[in-house]
């Protein structure tokens, strides 16, 4: 129930039993049936802020008076210390976990500092014995034993933590010198279901949003990484075209929960197909010389073709997200989400030498979802979604102005044109607007 | 209170502690128990010889010309492996053998492969002497204050002009733990000290 609305319902409940419209039972019913007024969401949050804060403060003040003390400390003592402050977090995350599961305070605070603790632990440790510098290595045994933490406590601030370790691993590996790891895709993909978990049962809290968004950045990073680094243009097309179009798509098919993290995940997601698109739209490098496998190898470890798979997974899922938006008559978006086909027949077609072709097929397609977009935004009146399709058709208009041979007249004269048609539609949108509000 | 998932939770924290627990117990065996042996370092690009609170070293030893086991040409600098280790009449290390597998309780260190290695006299050709295998064994802890000057004295003794720049390594079970960092015969605490 709404929050003011039960606040005036309480407020009025005595006037009510004074005046004997309502006995007490009853007024007592009421209260039991709606529960105690929350507190604001803003006052929550602020709690929870200050508290993680505050708890800052004293591990980092401990952390200071120790340092300040270490080079004085015996070997054992400092190892000793470095696996109290592990023991000191997980007294915490389990009393959090038996007993204040539902104070949201409590859960993130714990989850944090228990995350945080663990590196800390390994750090300390390798200081002490002037362990080796194996950064990727360090990630990897911290991402792995901190993974079971945000399902254990339900910690957001937590499970945020595991995608940037999964993300700081991702650019601490260097394809020169060992395959792919292939538990860098299986961690990644062990992450999801507590996100997608926190969709669809806090999917209205701003918290929820940032979840989702560090998942999809960490995908993002783990199968770029991976292509970039074996040199495998083709998988790089694919991968990208596909995870940004499966992004879109989850966030806009009208069953998905809702929720601010719908648009917080559809907004990068759509700006990364456009600038995506936009690379692939030219006819040159992009898609010129390209290869089925990755340059320079003599074969395609495990890992590699792992990146492969989830592709071809998300292609999958993109399509689908894309035929259910068509079918739900929202074109623009069922446009938006044909990206990952996109890139896949470019891929297809560039292979087979026709690299002009796969460019024009990406050029068709943004002007196609461009229009697409900003017809339906006219027509539903929607500022956002016109000027998305504004934005795309003229910077496509405006990378085609760039590489080729028109005049500066020509080129002004267009852009003079795009930008009129950007005044005048959200002009007419907004007068349109406040004639329906009056 | 019974919870359900409060089996997985404490096995969690166990396997949480059990890894640096682990890694404790380990390094101090190999400390108490462990050969004691040196080897020389090189200096480091000065862009990279101090970080923060270490100083960034180079344990390099030499084994024989071809003794990368299968690697050659550019995939040699892919390779890591393993160096057993002897100590020479004077305490330094010996390459016996490089090897691709972890030998089982051998005094062996985990290595790189860190390019040739040349023996250059002024005046002369430099002369081909053997592979370059480089110690992962690449950072030394040290008091942030004293750091400017140790830094100082490991880079003046760790060139090719002195050559007496060396860490004190206790092996045990291909796990190799630093002693200590020595500049000409003293500990680097004591060579930074004003």
């Amino acid at each position: 129930m709404n929050r003011k609305a039960l606040a005036w319902l309480y407020a009025e409940l005595p006037i009510l039993v004074r005046d004997g419209v309502l006995s007490p039972e009853g007024a007592e019913a009421l209260r039991r049936r709606y529960g105690p007024l929350d507190d604001p969401g803003g006052g929550r949050v602020l709690r929870i802020v200050l508290a993680a804060f505050g708890a800052l403060l004293v591990g980092g003040g401990i952390l200071l008076i120790l340092a300040h003390n270490w080079e004085d400390l015996s070997r054992p003592l400092r190892a000793g210390l470095a696996i109290g402050l592990l023991l000191a977090a997980q007294g915490l995350g389990l009393h959090t976990f038996l007993r204040r599961r539902d104070q949201p305070a409590w859960v993130e605070v714990s989850g944090a500092f228990w995350l945080t603790s663990v590196g800390a632990c390994i750090a300390l440790v390798s200081q002490t014995y002037h362990l080796e510098s194996d950064l990727e290595s360090f990630y990897r045994v911290w991402m792995w034993l901190v993974l079971p933490v945000p399902y254990l406590l339900g910690s957001r601030v937590a499970a945020i933590g595991f995608f940037a370790l999964v993300v700081a691993r991702s650019f601490e590996w260097h394809g020169w010198r060992s395959d792919l790891p292939v538990d860098l895709w299986l961690s990644a993909m062990l992450g999801l279901p507590f996100a997608w978990n926190e969709v669809r049962r806090r999917g209205s809290e701003w918290a929820t949003a940032l979840v989702v968004l560090a998942a999809a950045a960490a995908l993002a990073v783990v199968g770029l990484t991976v292509s970039f680094e074996d040199r495998w243009k083709a998988m790089t097309i694919l991968f990208s075209t596909a995870l940004f179009a499966a992004l879109y798509g989850i966030a806009s098919v009208p069953g998905a929960p809702p929720g601010p993290w719908r648009g917080r995940l559809r907004g990068p997601a759509w700006l990364a197909l456009i600038v995506t698109g936009l690379v692939l739209s030219f006819d040159g490098s992009p898609w010129s010389p390209i290869e089925p496998l990755p340059r320079g190898a003599d074969g395609v470890g495990p890992g590699s073709w792992l990146t492969g798979v989830a592709a071809v997974a998300w292609l999958a899922v993109a399509s689908l997200a894309a035929l259910r938006l068509l079918r739900d008559r929202l074109p623009a978006d069922g446009a938006w989400a044909c990206g990952g086909l996109v890139g896949a027949s470019g891929v297809t077609l560039a292979l087979a030498g026709h690299d002009v072709a796969a460019a024009a097929l990406v050029n068709v397609w943004l002007l196609a979802a461009g229009s697409l977009a900003l017809r339906s935004g006219l027509r539903r009146g929607s500022l956002g979604e016109a000027n998305r399709g504004l934005f795309a058709l003229a910077a496509l208009a405006a990378v085609r102005f760039f590489d080729t041979d028109l005049g500066f007249l020509v080129r002004g004269v267009g852009f003079v044109v795009l930008g009129l048609a950007f005044l005048g539609t959200n002009l007419w949108l907004l007068r349109r607007g406040r004639e329906g509000r009056s | 209170m019974k919870h359900p998932w409060l089996p997985a939770a404490v096995v969690l924290c166990a396997l949480q502690a059990a890894v640096p627990a682990g890694s404790i117990v380990r390094y101090e065996k190999t400390l108490r128990d462990g050969k004691p042996i040196k080897l020389r370092v090189e200096p480091v690009d000065p862009a990279d010889a101090f970080r923060g609170r270490f100083v960034a070293i180079l344990p390099t030893l030499i084994a024989p010309t071809d003794s990368i086991p299968g690697a050659t040409g550019i995939e040699a600098w892919r390779w890591r492996g393993w160096a057993i280790l002897e100590p020479d009449a004077d305490g330094f290390a010996r390459v016996v053998r490089v090897t691709d597998v972890r030998p089982e309780g051998a005094d062996a260190l985990r290595v790189r492969y860190g390019g040739p290695a040349w023996d250059r006299v002024d005046g002369e050709e430099p002369r081909l002497i053997g592979e370059r295998l480089v110690s992962e064994l690449d950072r030394y802890y040290m008091n942030e204050r004293r750091a400017p000057a140790a830094e100082a004295a490991y880079r003046e003794h760790a060139s090719r002009a002195k050559n007496d720049a060396w860490i004190a390594v206790r092996l045990r079970d291909g796990v190799g733990v630093i002693e200590g960092l020595y500049v000409d015969g003293r500990p680097i605490e004591e060579a930074a000290r004003p």
